[in-house]
């Protein structure tokens, strides 16, 4: 074997923009230091002079550290791909926590300046702890209820617990007045955090928006059907449902409609859940998540509330001789100004 | 085309080259580590095409390829000053931030989003009760109505450093003013992250008591040098002029035995407005405290003679006199107390 002056060109080649990754592709196992500045990175497509006009290049600059660091890439572990962030860019974070605290002891020093979300932007109402009829925001001294109250605090958190009289059919629930409720119009969103006690079988549940100012009719596993019931959504559990909840929903035309969810959400009476269903007005559209995950769009040919003003409700009905309770952590509604 | 490596006997010198020096070079760009003998320093601009600049993972089994967009100028990423090693922050990749400022939104200058998704979720986690000044008895949030007062005929001031109200005693020795949960829906415990905390001053420190904090009691009033003797579950601020107190305390303890006492070293004084955060972690193992007296801000924890994790615990700040006839006055300028389900 002899080297050849292509060989020295090969190495040359290398380093004037020839691409050898199909048959040589470097590969450096040696410790590789760039000066500050010295590396770049030129944008897709460009193959000229670096810093020409289309051989635009990302310039690399470190700054005045004193020590050596050392700086990390993340796993991406369920991303193939994902963006660097940085401090002015515009960009769109997701799966991002800002931890909170404010003592020196598990401070974050995450400052986030003032924000025009509430009230400006947002308004809110729902339930949070304390007196079962005292709502926090738009809502105060628009609810009404059912059952007894007792209050409980255990590892899971804060939460009051709503117990039906013995049945059959009598119900224990959390609602607003209509008064209280939000336009469709203003891209609502509902939240809860709840716990059924109760076993899979003879009791009804809800969460969600309705129009009234009333429970739903007792005795009845079409809850959307309730007189004056013109406009619903939310999670439903009927005594027909065994394994399942289901997404109920209801509109203009008068239809009471119960969708099964996709993937399917198994009634679970040992472990908190946190429900959540948005409106978007302008597109017509529904979705729904479940203990924090993406939004779920429900089928856009089915019928929805759409001009109803629509109030929170959360409840259980027995329907058997005996009591039947649910955990209420907290129940939220959320609707936006369009200033 | 191949890099070539002859692999021979060195043939070179040091005024003459040989085969194994370009096989050096060509060994570089496959692989072989020359960190020890020869690190490589790039002072010429070394440009990748997009997609060709990859980093390993430690195995070298894969990698992260770095990827270009489709820029009409060129740009310069700048590495910050950091203050120990740092990971990249990705846009989409679960990360927790810290240090982070993020400005108003919107104006001219930024173009913060803060979507409902980031709003919504504290409202219902992140449960409060605040007074704020105003009926002695009305709070906000869960504890609303679910508080009774002593000696509490509130006078309102606002001042330089804020506007608070006034709790005071009456001229009999004993006598305490101040504001307890009566009701357990008021209630907190260790398990959901209670965070407590309130600004205040004194106009006099000599012959009285103070206690605030979260006590395992709906139904009086804390008082005495053992305010949690008996035992009763805490964890409280503590000042006992008759202890001979000069600084701070942290009154605390579990269901067994007297009550506590941690040395904050923070000087108990007339006129000056402090402000007191006590709080249980996420940990879920301890509590921990902070005293901020307008010029300094001290911290500590405490993780044994502490309430269980489920305990009930409620709100309570009283001041007590211990003289007679010498009214003692607590300049209360909020109380804050939130919880946060896990």
């Amino acid at each position: 074997m002899r080297f050849g002056g292509e060989d020295t060109d090969y190495v040359n080649q290398l380093l004037t923009g020839v691409d050898e990754s199909a048959s040589d592709p470097v590969d450096i196992n040696t410790l590789w230091k760039f000066r500050s500045g010295k590396l770049q990175l030129l944008k897709p497509g460009a193959s000229g002079t670096p810093g020409t006009s289309t051989n635009e290049v990302y310039i690399v600059n470190g700054s005045a550290i004193t020590s050596d660091k050392t700086v990390s890439l993340p796993l991406l572990t369920s991303l193939s791909s994902d963006s660097f962030a940085f401090d002015i860019s515009t960009q769109t974070f997701t799966n991002k926590t800002f931890p909170g605290g404010s003592a020196a002891t598990e401070g974050s020093n995450n400052y986030i300046g003032d924000i025009y979300t509430y009230p400006a932007f947002r308004k809110s109402c729902g339930y949070i702890g304390g007196s079962q009829t005292a709502a926090i925001g738009y809502g105060q001294g628009q609810v009404g209820n059912a059952g007894t109250p007792t209050h409980g605090i255990g590892s899971t958190g804060k939460y009051l617990k709503l117990t039906t009289a013995t049945g059959p059919n009598t119900q224990a629930g959390w609602k607003q007045d209509i008064t209280a409720g939000a336009g469709i119009g203003d891209n609502p969103t509902l939240a809860c955090k709840f716990k059924i006690n109760a076993s899979t079988t003879a009791y009804r549940f809800g969460i969600g928006w309705i129009n009234i100012n009333a429970y739903p009719t007792t005795g009845s596993d079409d809850p959307l059907a309730t007189s004056g019931l013109t406009g619903g959504a939310g999670l439903f559990k009927r005594s027909t449902d065994t394994t399942n909840v289901v997404i109920g929903h209801k509109g203009s035309n008068g239809t009471s409609v119960y969708d099964s969810t996709s993937p399917s959400i198994a009634i679970d009476t040992t472990n908190p859940h946190i429900f959540r269903i948005k409106a978007d007005n302008a597109s017509s559209s529904f979705q729904y998540s479940w203990d924090n995950g993406s939004y779920v769009s429900l089928p856009s040919n089915n019928d929805y509330p759409t001009t109803t003003t629509l109030s929170l409700i959360a409840y259980i009905e027995t329907s058997e001789s005996a009591t039947k309770d649910f955990d209420l952590y907290w129940l939220i509604g959320d609707s936006q100004e369009f200033p | 085309m191949a890099r070539k490596q002859l692999l021979k006997t060195p043939s070179g010198s040091a005024t003459i080259f040989g085969g194994e020096d370009i096989d050096y070079i060509n060994q570089l760009l496959s692989g072989a580590d020359q960190t020890s003998a020869d690190p490589v320093v790039v002072k010429t601009i070394w440009k990748y095409r997009s997609s060709k600049l990859q980093i390993a993972n430690p195995a070298n089994t894969f990698n992260y390829n770095i990827a270009g967009q489709a820029i009409t100028a060129d740009k310069t990423l700048t590495i910050p000053v950091l203050g120990g090693d740092r990971s990249f922050v990705f846009a989409n990749t679960a990360q927790t931030l810290t240090n982070k400022t993020i400005v108003r939104s919107p104006t001219a200058s930024d173009t913060n989003l803060f979507p409902d998704a980031q709003v919504m979720p504290n409202i219902g986690k992140r449960k409060t009760a605040i007074f704020s000044g105003s009926v002695s008895t009305q709070v906000s949030g869960f504890a609303n109505g679910a508080i009774s007062v002593v000696n509490a005929t509130l006078s309102h001031t606002n001042a330089t450093t804020g506007r608070y109200s006034t709790f005071s005693t009456t001229t009999t020795s004993g006598s305490q003013s101040g504001q307890r949960s009566n009701e357990i829906r008021a209630a907190v415990a260790r398990c959901v992250r209670p965070r407590y905390v309130t600004k205040f001053r004194f106009t006099a420190v000599n012959a009285m008591r103070y206690f605030a904090g979260l006590v395992a009691t709906s139904s009086a009033f804390v008082t005495g040098t053992g305010p949690l003797d008996g035992p009763l579950e805490g964890y409280m601020l503590c000042y006992r002029s008759d202890g001979v107190d000069t600084t701070w305390k942290i009154a605390h303890n579990d269901n067994s035995g007297t009550t506590v006492f941690d040395d904050t070293t923070v000087t108990v004084a007339a006129n000056t407005t402090y402000i007191v955060e006590l709080k249980a972690p996420s940990s879920n193992d301890k509590f921990q405290w902070s005293i901020n007296n307008g010029t300094t801000t001290v911290t500590g924890e405490t993780t044994t003679d502490i309430p269980a994790s489920t305990s009930l615990i409620y709100p309570q700040q009283v001041i007590e006199t211990l003289a007679a006839s010498d009214v003692k006055s607590n300049n209360l300028y909020y109380w804050l107390l939130e919880t946060v389900d896990p």
